[in-house]
Order: C-alpha cells, then sequence, then structure tokens
C-alpha cells in the first residue's frame, strides 16, 4: 500500500510540465492577479479646464486626490479636452465655466463632467465619486456661509461607513484570495485526471488490468496521492504567497482552510473523473476542464453578485460547488466567520461533492475500468 | 503554392477527425464569450440590506424608506448589533443601516446626528458602490431637510445657496452601461487566446507524435510549411470573429456605432499576430501539455491586464505601461472600441494597423527563425 502511494506520488513529481504548471499558479499567477486585476479604479486620469481660475475653483481641483484620482491635469485650451476624450486619453474631463465662483453666490453654479464611456469600468465608480467631491465642496460652502446666519436646527448628518472585515476595501486581498479559490478550483480538476489519465495514455492500464493488483485499490492510491500533493500546495502557498508574500491579514487559520478545502476536493475530483472518463489524452484534460470550469465560473458569484442576476439563473447556482467554496472561503479567511457559521453550507457542499464523486466514479467505471 | 495547399488540407483534415478539437476551435471561445459577457457586468442593484431603529421616529422612517430602492433590497428590521453582526459575517446582508436612539432630536436641534452604515467588505468593489450609494441618499436627505428648514425661517428667497448642478455627459456610451465597452472588448480576448493556443497546439502535436519527421524530409520550405499550417486557424479565427460579432449584437444587444467593415483589416491583422505567437511557442517547447501551458500563461494574463479591458491604459504606471504598448491587444482594443463606440474609420485607426502589421512582420520572421527544420 504505501509503496503504491509512494510510486504515484513520485509519479506526480517526475511529470515536470505539470509541476511547473501546479507551481506557477499557486505562487506568481496568484501574486499577478492580486496586483493586476483590480476592479476598483486607482489614480484615475482627469483632465480640468479651469476657466474660472478663482479661490474657489482651485479649491475644488484640490480635492480630486489619490488614491482615486492623479493628480489633474491642467488644460488650457477647452478643443484638448475633446481631442484626449477622442483619443481615450483621459477617463475624465471637469470644466469649470468662466462664472463659477460668481455663480455660487447666485443659487447657478454649475459645473460639466465628461466621462469617456468607452472605459467604463473605472469611469463608473471614480464618476461617481468626482460628483461626490463636488457635493462635499457644496456643502462644506453652505456651512461656511450658514455660520452668518442667524438660523438653529439646521439638519447635519454624519453618515459613518463602516466596511466590516476588509476595512479600506482592499481589492487586492480579494483579487487575490480569488485567484488562490479559481487556482484551487482548476489544480483540483486537472491533476486527478491527469494522474488517472497516464496510464491510460501509456497503456499500462491494460498491464494492470490483467495483473494481480487490484485496479479500484490503485485508483484510490492515484486519487489520494494526488489530493495530499494539492493541499499540501495549498497549505504552502497560503503560508508563504499569501500570508508572506502578498502580507494579507487573514482572518482564519490554514488547518481550517485545509478542512475546507480537503471538502471541495471531493467534489473537484468528481469532476476529475467525469474528465478522466471522457479525455483520450493527457493534452485533452486542459481543454475539458475550461469547458466545465467557465459555467462554473459564472455560478460562482464571484464576478457577478448573485443578487442582480435574473432568477432562473440564481436558482443554478445551487448546483456550482465554487460557488459554496468562494462563500465559505470568504467566510473563512476576509469575514472571518466561526466554522460552526459555516456549517450549514459546509454540508451542503459534502453532499454536493458526494453526488459528483459518486456519478463521476461510476462514469470511470463503467467506461474505462469494465471495457475488457 | 501547391505545396502551401497542401499542408493547409492535411491539417484541416486533421482537425475535422479529432471532435475534442473542434471542440476547442468553436465551442470554448464561445463558452468563454458568454460567460465573461455576461458575467463582467459592474452594475450593483438589489443589495440584501437591512436596518435598526434605534429612534422609531417619523423622521428614521422616512430616512429607511429612502434607502429602500433598486439599490437596495429591504430584508427585515433588526434590533441588536449582534445580530447585524452574526447576518453580515455569514453573508446573509451586504449593509446594514444603525439609527441611533437621539437622530431626530439631533438633527431638529442642529447637532450633528450620526448614523452608522455597515457594509459587507468581502466584496471590495461591492462594498465601495454600495458606500457610494449611501452617500448619495444621505445627502439627498440632507439636502431636502436643509431646504425645508430655510424655507420655515423664511431665507430661502433671499438666500443664495451655493448649490452646485454637475452636468454630467457620457461620451461615445451615453448611459454608461458597462457592457457596450466590455462586451465588445471581450473579441479582444478570444482572438488572442483561442488562436493563439490551437496554433500552438497544431505544431506540438506533429513534434509529440513524430511526424514533424516526415516535414524535415520533405523538399518544402520553413514559410510554406508555416504559412500552410496556420491558413485552418485563421479560417477557424474568422467563423469565430463572426460568430463573437453577431452574438454581441443579438445576444448583447449591443450597438455598433461604425461599421463592420472598419473592423475586419484589423482583425485579420490581430489574428496573423496572435497565430504567430502559438509558431513562436511551439518551435521553442517540446510536448503538447507544454505548448499549451506557455501559450496560455503568455498570453491570458496580458490579455486582461494591459489591453485596456477593465483598467484604462492612461491609468497604468512604469513598467506596465511599457508592457501595454509592446502587447498588440491594447491597438487591436482601440480599434474594436473605436468601431463600436466612436464611429471611427480605417481613416482614423490607420497608425493602429500600421503598428499590428509591423507586428506582425516581426512575429512571422521571428517564427520562421526558431523553427528549425533540422533537430539539434
Amino acid at each position: 500500500m504505501r509503496q503504491l502511494l509512494k510510486k504515484e506520488l513520485l509519479h506526480i513529481l517526475r511529470d515536470k510540465g505539470l509541476v511547473i504548471f501546479i507551481l506557477y499558479a499557486f505562487t506568481l499567477d496568484i501574486y499577478i492577479s492580486a496586483h493586476g486585476f483590480a476592479l476598483i479604479p486607482e489614480r484615475v486620469s482627469i483632465s480640468v479646464y479651469d476657466e474660472d481660475n478663482s479661490p474657489e475653483s482651485r479649491e475644488l481641483i484640490g480635492r480630486i486626490e489619490p488614491p482615486m484620482f492623479r493628480k489633474p491635469g491642467v488644460v488650457l485650451d477647452r478643443h484638448e479636452i475633446d481631442r484626449l476624450l477622442n483619443e481615450s486619453k483621459t477617463v475624465l474631463a471637469l470644466i469649470i465655466p468662466s462664472d463659477f465662483q460668481k455663480d455660487l453666490y447666485r443659487d447657478k453654479a454649475s459645473l460639466q463632467v465628461l466621462v469617456d464611456g468607452t472605459q467604463s469600468a473605472a469611469a463608473y465608480l471614480s464618476s461617481a465619486y468626482l460628483n461626490f467631491i463636488i457635493e462635499q465642496y457644496s456643502a462644506d460652502l453652505m456651512k461656511e456661509r450658514l455660520k452668518f446666519v442667524e438660523i438653529t436646527g439646521l439638519p447635519s448628518i454624519d453618515l459613518r461607513s463602516r466596511i466590516y472585515f476588509n476595512p479600506d476595501a482592499n481589492d487586492r486581498l480579494f483579487e487575490g484570495i480569488n485567484e488562490f479559490f479559481m487556482v484551487i478550483t482548476l489544480i483540483g480538476m486537472i491533476l486527478p485526471a491527469a494522474v488517472l489519465i497516464r496510464e491510460k495514455e501509456y497503456g499500462t492500464i491494460e498491464q494492470i488490468l490483467i495483473s494481480p493488483l487490484n485496479i479500484r485499490k490503485l485508483i484510490l492510491m492515484k486519487i489520494i496521492a494526488a489530493s495530499a500533493f494539492l493541499l499540501a500546495m495549498i497549505a504552502s502557498s497560503y503560508e508563504l504567497v499569501l500570508k508572506v508574500w502578498l502580507d494579507f491579514p487573514l482572518k482564519g487559520t490554514v488547518y481550517e482552510f485545509i478542512l475546507l478545502s480537503f471538502v471541495y476536493s471531493i467534489a473537484t475530483t468528481g469532476l476529475s473523473f467525469i474528465i478522466a472518463s471522457v479525455a483520450k489524452r493527457l493534452s485533452q484534460i486542459g481543454m475539458l476542464t475550461i469547458v466545465i470550469f467557465a459555467p462554473m465560473l459564472l455560478l460562482s458569484g464571484g464576478w457577478v453578485p448573485p443578487e442582480a442576476f435574473p432568477d432562473w439563473l440564481r436558482k443554478l447556482t445551487f448546483f456550482s460547488p465554487l460557488k459554496y467554496f468562494m462563500d465559505l472561503g470568504i467566510g473563512l479567511l476576509i469575514r472571518g466567520a466561526h466554522i460552526e457559521l459555516l456549517l450549514p453550507n459546509l454540508i451542503r457542499l459534502f453532499i454536493l461533492g458526494f453526488i459528483l464523486m459518486g456519478a463521476g466514479y461510476m462514469l470511470y467505471d463503467r467506461r474505462i475500468l469494465k471495457v475488457e | 503554392m501547391k505545396r502551401i495547399l497542401a499542408v493547409a488540407g492535411k491539417e484541416i483534415k486533421e482537425i475535422w477527425r479529432v471532435k475534442l478539437f473542434l471542440i476547442l476551435a468553436f465551442v470554448v471561445p464561445f463558452i468563454m464569450f458568454i460567460v465573461f459577457g455576461y458575467g463582467i457586468s459592474l452594475d450593483i442593484e438589489n443589495m440584501p440590506f437591512a436596518y435598526i431603529d434605534y429612534d422609531q421616529s417619523q423622521l428614521s422612517a422616512q430616512l429607511v424608506e429612502k434607502f429602500t430602492s433598486r439599490f437596495f433590497d429591504l430584508k427585515a428590521e433588526l434590533f441588536s448589533p449582534e445580530q447585524a453582526d452574526h447576518l453580515l459575517t455569514s453573508g446573509t446582508l451586504r449593509a446594514v443601516l444603525v439609527i441611533p436612539p437621539d437622530f431626530s432630536k439631533k438633527i431638529y436641534k442642529g447637532d450633528t446626528a450620526d448614523i452608522q452604515f455597515l457594509i459587507d467588505g468581502g466584496y471590495p468593489y461591492r462594498a465601495l458602490t454600495i458606500k457610494g450609494y449611501a452617500e448619495a441618499i444621505i445627502n439627498a436627505f440632507r439636502n431636502e431637510l436643509t431646504e425645508k428648514r430655510l424655507e420655515q425661517a423664511g431665507l430661502s428667497r433671499i438666500f443664495g445657496r451655493p448649490i452646485i448642478r454637475v452636468e454630467t455627459r457620457y461620451f461615445f456610451n451615453e448611459s454608461l452601461k458597462s457592457s457596450y465597452a466590455l462586451v465588445p472588448g471581450l473579441i479582444t480576448i478570444i482572438l488572442l487566446m483561442n488562436p493563439a493556443v490551437l496554433t500552438a497546439l497544431a505544431i506540438a502535436r506533429e513534434k509529440e507524435f513524430g511526424t514533424i519527421y516526415n516535414i524535415y524530409s520533405t523538399p518544402i520550405k520553413k514559410w510554406e510549411f508555416l504559412t500552410g499550417k496556420i491558413i485552418p486557424y485563421l479560417i477557424i479565427s474568422a467563423i469565430n470573429f463572426l460568430v463573437v460579432v453577431a452574438g454581441t449584437k443579438f445576444i448583447f444587444h449591443i450597438p455598433m456605432k461604425g461599421n463592420v467593415l472598419n473592423l475586419i483589416p484589423g482583425a485579420f491583422l490581430y489574428v496573423l499576430i496572435t497565430v504567430s505567437i502559438g509558431l513562436i511557442v511551439s518551435a521553442v517547447t517540446r510536448t503538447i501539455v507544454s505548448a499549451q501551458i506557455v501559450t496560455i500563461i503568455i498570453t491570458v494574463i496580458p490579455a486582461f491586464l494591459y489591453s485596456g479591458l477593465l483598467i484604462p491604459v492612461t491609468n497604468l504606471e512604469g513598467a506596465a505601461r511599457i508592457m501595454a504598448h509592446l502587447y498588440p491587444s491594447m491597438y487591436f482594443m482601440d480599434i474594436v472600441k473605436g468601431v463600436y463606440l466612436k464611429n471611427l474609420g480605417i481613416v482614423n485607426l490607420w497608425h493602429h494597423i500600421f503598428f499590428l502589421m509591423l507586428y506582425f512582420v516581426i512575429l512571422f520572421s521571428l517564427g520562421i527563425m526558431v523553427f528549425k527544420k533540422k533537430e539539434g
């Protein structure tokens, strides 16, 4: 038994292409995603045409600051603004008309904000934020003036927004962890499938089928070896890449996460069996994985909030193991939820995994093991 | 010429025979298109939300009503902070509004009333958007109350208020729908990854199965072989291009302001480039699996990071900005967005097309150079 396990582990380690891919996925890929895949715009380019050039207009421009915006580029010609927008050289443009300062006392001040709609991903949040800066400025001016007026009981509300679990809304943390989950899913599907198919590809499966060795025991060893390798990779990536390299403030412990990953790996291994029964060669596994992975990704809620889905699509999310894994993983690592709180979803994930594993193994058994 | 066609014909037959390859060629890009097309919507609505009202006044009820909008889906009234904590931690709620006991009293007295708004930070983009909505709602509410108070005091006539009207205009995408820019942008991503992966497979397969030796021993020239080899992939990509353009119109209902014909020269050159990337990768790797892996690594990440799909190139800095300019995706992305959203023609886009042409010449020559017709 132990010999078999050792042999299978060695097999995995000897497959250089696969090992390099797995190493890359669990290290650099996560790092790059954390640093590049930001949805929250940062340092958005903005150009300002200040026709007024008054203390008020300059004060307003001064409020446009990093991290959301880069320092506004001051433009001296109205046509220059159009050119910048046409060529997508700036995402936002603010135009302050010549009598802005005067109008502030005449109840009719206005500003123009021009947005490059072709860069909608960055434009959406940043233009809303610019509006907020302007409103805030207007409210501050109001307060200033009302100091000199005899009036009491003016309403004043202070909204204290507290973002739980991730107070700075750190996008890196989320994108890095999100990618970590994707990598676990992908490798969790590819690795067992690759291990299962190797004997078939080299034709050694026939030898085993006629040998006294129990084929089911061998399959079991293969799966254990693959899962052990996967869990070891997850644990090291968790400790070294997420915690040390990326310096993420993770809330859960590595043990809890490994437990969660283990339950999840039952589901992904089930999918692996399905892939291994259909694929003819190692190179086909990659393609099949993508075919299964893509809809899982859509239904996971990581990209688009399920709340915004149409109803029928929201119901389908209950069949995506990745959805439970994401909810549980984010619950554990970012929200810091206790394992008891996560238990209902963990049980659902386990049941789903059990069904997938049963279906996958039956298919594999029928198509591969019983052919002879 | 005959030899080129012979290679192309043989390649088409081989592709046709392997059904899984056909799936990879046509089904995978289509699934990707659908998934990302529906998936990268950035519009946040119907967020499950609850409130705790310690004040229980008319004013606090008004405020709660303001929050119930298409952005927030009111789920429940809660009665303790522990309950709120619990529901946020378990991911049931995205936000909780907490109104303090002295809320209305403070408002009428003119003191500052503190409102707490607790947001689930599990998904930062959503959290910030939710925070923005809440700030806008509170601002509007306060302005309304201020107006009322000024009116009561008889000041609204004589007082010039510094209220700034902001006139926002969205260029090229008047309703600022994120899908109008993102979905066409996917053409760039799909025409980058798919042709590159397929071509890399094509040559790696000959190498792995040893059939490449047949080629080594024939009088065919390197460029003839490679040209013949890529023709089927150009055809596949042309079909995919049409499918994605049609899908953009008929599935996602994205309008195209310009003429589709203006897209074609750029798309053709772009596919030639991505096919050449596949050629170069397969020339330097030995097995199918490694060719696949290397191609995915060098295409996927730049496709998302440096193409301008999510992050505008003007927001990048330093090395990332240089990378974006060195990679062909940015130029084709500009062409796609130009045609879809800005109604630009070839005349306005010629320097992008010129750059793509230059890029292709360099890459294809490089491909011929690194492809060895002899082993060792």
